[in-house]
């Protein structure tokens, strides 16, 4: 992701500044009930040249699978079963189960109830905060209560000043946003219709500008949603 | 099984059913797949690094050890406070908007309200915001959100986000001038 972000003010100015993102601290570690540290580790249950469908390619139906399960316990691979993985590499597996060398990738949407509706050549987004041109803001401001108990913000970024200039710049949209007590919608491409990526192929998201001021700090916020707060069922495709 | 909240507030007791609200279940999914040359689905496996065992999913499992290497059962375990156990209880408290928009939101819960007491109904008229973690430690928090489509749980994390002043500016920019000798390619 670019620490760059080009953004336009209310006054049709632009500029470049830098994006920090969020420190956070994760998810606290888990421990027993006494309070002893635990450690997760991951086991084979059993390799693959144990799966049934490896195995079913030995009999000619069930029932002889059966019967070898019975005599010779083939499923079972007592050098492998119970052993730690230790450290692993990812590889890709085709439908027969031999792995791949190269493989090709495929764009597939799905509507809510997981039925794939179509399938494509997925095509290239590019990351569009650090480009020609910049955010800009749309004008439609969203008062801060509104904002809060409609989406979900995801993802969150601080817009920072990298000198005097840019300092002023955007301490002038903190002070307007907070004035304002609102978030203003922002977005990329003419009149910023188009929805904010970070990244290359990245997850699109709607971005909303908040601003506050305290004497001479400022704390500018880029709030990025891609999911609204409503009830499963509400929203129609 | 339905999974339910239990909020209690001011001696009361509300309930509500749980369901993870996500883009895929609101809205469906778009994602991106390995396919092979005949445009089959492909699966991601795990190969151990000597090469001996082939791990695609199902084949393995996790287990949780303490420090004697005893597996120790999911469910017993706890998130780790400071070494003080489990977050306490709160009551929920109504909170202002700048509250919740200075966390990243994680997980997402829609709320099926079973039964709300008339005191947190009147809590949440408010601004519609309440925290129902204790702010324990700036660890993980909590909000019930209550707007015109129902009743939501908010999970996320506070973003540690300061104001800045003048005198603070981003200058975290890589020094072009820097030594060359830390390039460590061995780990390419």
């Amino acid at each position: 992701m670019s620490r760059w972000i080009r953004v336009r003010d209310s006054r049709g100015r632009d500029a470049r500044v830098r994006m920090e993102p969020t420190h956070l601290r994760g998810r606290p570690p888990l421990q027993t009930p006494d309070g002893r540290a635990v450690e997760a580790a991951r086991f084979i249950k059993a390799p693959m040249s144990r799966r049934y469908e490896v195995l079913r390619h030995r009999c000619p139906d069930d029932a002889q699978l059966a019967e070898l399960l019975i005599e010779e316990d083939p499923e079972i691979d007592l050098d492998a079963t119970g052993r730690r993985t230790g450290p692993t590499d990812r590889v890709l597996l085709d439908p027969d189960g031999n792995v791949l060398y190269t493989t090709a990738e495929a764009e597939v949407i799905c509507d809510r109830d997981g039925i794939e509706l179509e399938r494509r050549l997925p095509a290239d987004t590019p990351a569009n905060v650090d480009g020609e041109s910049p955010i800009v803001w749309t004008g439609r401001m969203l008062p801060r209560l509104e904002a809060a108990r409609r989406f979900a913000f995801t993802r969150i970024l601080q817009l920072r000043h990298v000198d005097g200039l840019t300092y002023d710049f955007l301490f002038g949209m903190a002070r307007e946003l907070d004035e304002a007590g609102a978030l203003v919608l922002v977005g990329a491409g003419p009149g910023g219709r188009d929805p904010i990526v970070l990244e290359r192929n990245g997850v699109p998201h709607r971005g909303f500008l908040g601003g506050r001021v305290e004497g001479d700090r400022y704390l500018l916020v880029l709030h990025l949603t891609n999911l609204e707060l409503t009830m499963p069922g509400e929203v129609t495709l | 099984m339905e999974r339910t909240l239990e909020v209690a507030c001011a001696g009361t007791a509300s309930s509500f059913t749980v369901r993870k609200l996500s883009r895929a279940t609101l809205y469906g999914t778009r994602r991106r797949m390995p396919v092979d040359g005949e445009g089959r689905p492909c699966r991601a496996a795990a190969l151990t690094r000597d090469g001996r065992f082939l791990l695609p999913p199902g084949t393995t499992a996790t287990l949780y050890l303490d420090d004697h290497g005893d597996a120790v059962e999911r469910g017993e375990l706890r998130p780790a406070r400071g070494g003080e156990g489990a977050a306490p209880e709160a009551e929920p408290h109504p909170t202002e908007a700048t509250e919740l928009l200075d966390c990243v939101v994680r997980t997402v819960y829609a709320l099926v309200a079973v039964a709300v007491s008339a005191q947190l109904d009147r809590l949440l008229a408010g601004t519609g915001v309440c925290r129902l973690d204790a702010g324990d430690a700036g660890g993980e928090v909590r909000f019930l959100v209550k707007n015109g489509a129902g009743y939501s749980l908010l999970v996320g994390e506070p973003s540690g986000f300061r104001f800045v002043g003048p005198d603070q500016a981003d200058l975290s920019i890589p020094d072009a001038g820097g030594p060359w000798d830390d390039l460590d390619l061995a780990m390419l």
